[in-house]
């Protein structure tokens, strides 16, 4: 594996930024895994939706990134379901799904809809602007008086 | 649906402008028909240094053979290859063990982000498989890592007519090309 370079974004504890991504497919978890790591992310996995919501509430990640189709809670119940708790209404969530569903995830509350197949420059680029824009808000609130 | 060029302009027109992108597609025909050239067609047509064709040989000829053949041709420039057209050999691995192809497959895509997966002969490491069923979950493994990349496949065989009714390959497959000699 090639070193990865660490992304422009918030570090975690671990000096990485973490990603949650909701995902059944294996074949997907492998590419997601290889191509997240190498951009320097911390990620963890989900096989399904109410096993997504309780790692987002255990762990909470800097972004979540779920496929709708997963078992269980679908990926837009998660969305919803985060958003719509004050303790994790603050995680990033990405759809990123095979379904042309980017409507629906606006109004779940996603923070972002990416559509399938993986596309690792487009996945990680996008996960890269919506983190560098959630550290900008963050700051721009905490300079607020 | 934004479609891929094969490289070949009158098959383009029959395909209405290509193969559909990030599907997968069986090249089918007997020995001479011309699978082989189509498919290198397909590659310098599409490969880039950023996003290159990948094309993988297993048991039907030699790498060597493959490519020194390729270079009488005119649509053919070598200096793309190796960057964006690049070679690989199967062979090796699936001889060990023919059911990883999709681990191979899988570990291909992540050094080398192919536009397009060209596999020649995909019906020659059928030959290698143990049985049936080993050879539907081998199928199933690698169209789910095709299709989980963005990346075209072509799946080149010598395949005969009815073999489409026959085979696991043929039910994954989105597009199936039939090349006969006239």
């Amino acid at each position: 594996m090639q070193s990865a370079s660490a992304p422009s974004v918030s570090p975690t504890s671990s000096g990485r930024a973490l990603i949650l991504v909701v995902e059944q497919d294996p074949q997907v978890r492998r590419l997601e895994r290889y191509f997240l790591e190498q951009a320097g992310f911390a990620v963890e996995f989900a096989a399904d939706g109410n096993q997504g919501l309780e790692a987002a509430r255990q762990l909470r990640p800097d972004i979540v990134v779920a496929e709708i189709l997963v078992a269980g809670l679908d990926g837009l119940s998660v969305c919803r379901a985060l958003k719509s708790d004050p303790e994790t209404c603050s995680i990033v969530v990405l759809i990123f799904s095979i379904l042309a569903a980017e409507e629906r995830a606006r109004a779940a509350g996603a923070d972002a809809f990416v559509r399938k197949p993986l596309d690792d420059i487009r996945l990680v680029s996008s996960i890269e602007a919506l983190l560098a824009e959630h550290r900008r808000g963050r700051s721009n609130g905490d300079a607020t008086p | 649906m934004q479609r891929l060029s094969t490289g070949n302009p009158p098959l383009d027109r029959i395909l209405g402008g290509g193969l559909p992108k990030s599907s997968i597609n069986i090249v089918m025909g007997l020995p001479g028909t011309g699978k082989t050239i189509l498919a290198e067609q397909l590659a310098f047509a599409n490969g880039s240094v950023e996003r290159p064709v990948l094309y993988l040989t297993t048991l039907s000829e030699p790498l060597q053979k493959i490519v020194g053949y390729l270079q009488e041709l005119t649509f053919a420039d070598v200096d793309r290859i190796g960057t964006e057209v690049q070679y690989e050999t199967l062979v090796e691995p699936l001889r060990e063990r023919p059911d990883q192809l999709a681990d191979q497959v899988a570990s291909f895509i992540e050094r080398k982000r192919p536009s397009v997966v060209i596999i020649d002969s995909f019906k020659a490491i059928m030959e290698l498989a143990s049985d049936a069923a080993q050879w539907r979950k081998t199928v199933f493994d690698v169209a789910s890592v095709l299709t989980a990349y963005d990346a075209t496949a072509l799946w080149v065989g010598e395949y005969a007519h009815d073999s489409v009714s026959k085979l696991p390959e043929f039910a994954v497959a989105d597009g199936i090309v039939e090349l006969r000699r006239l």
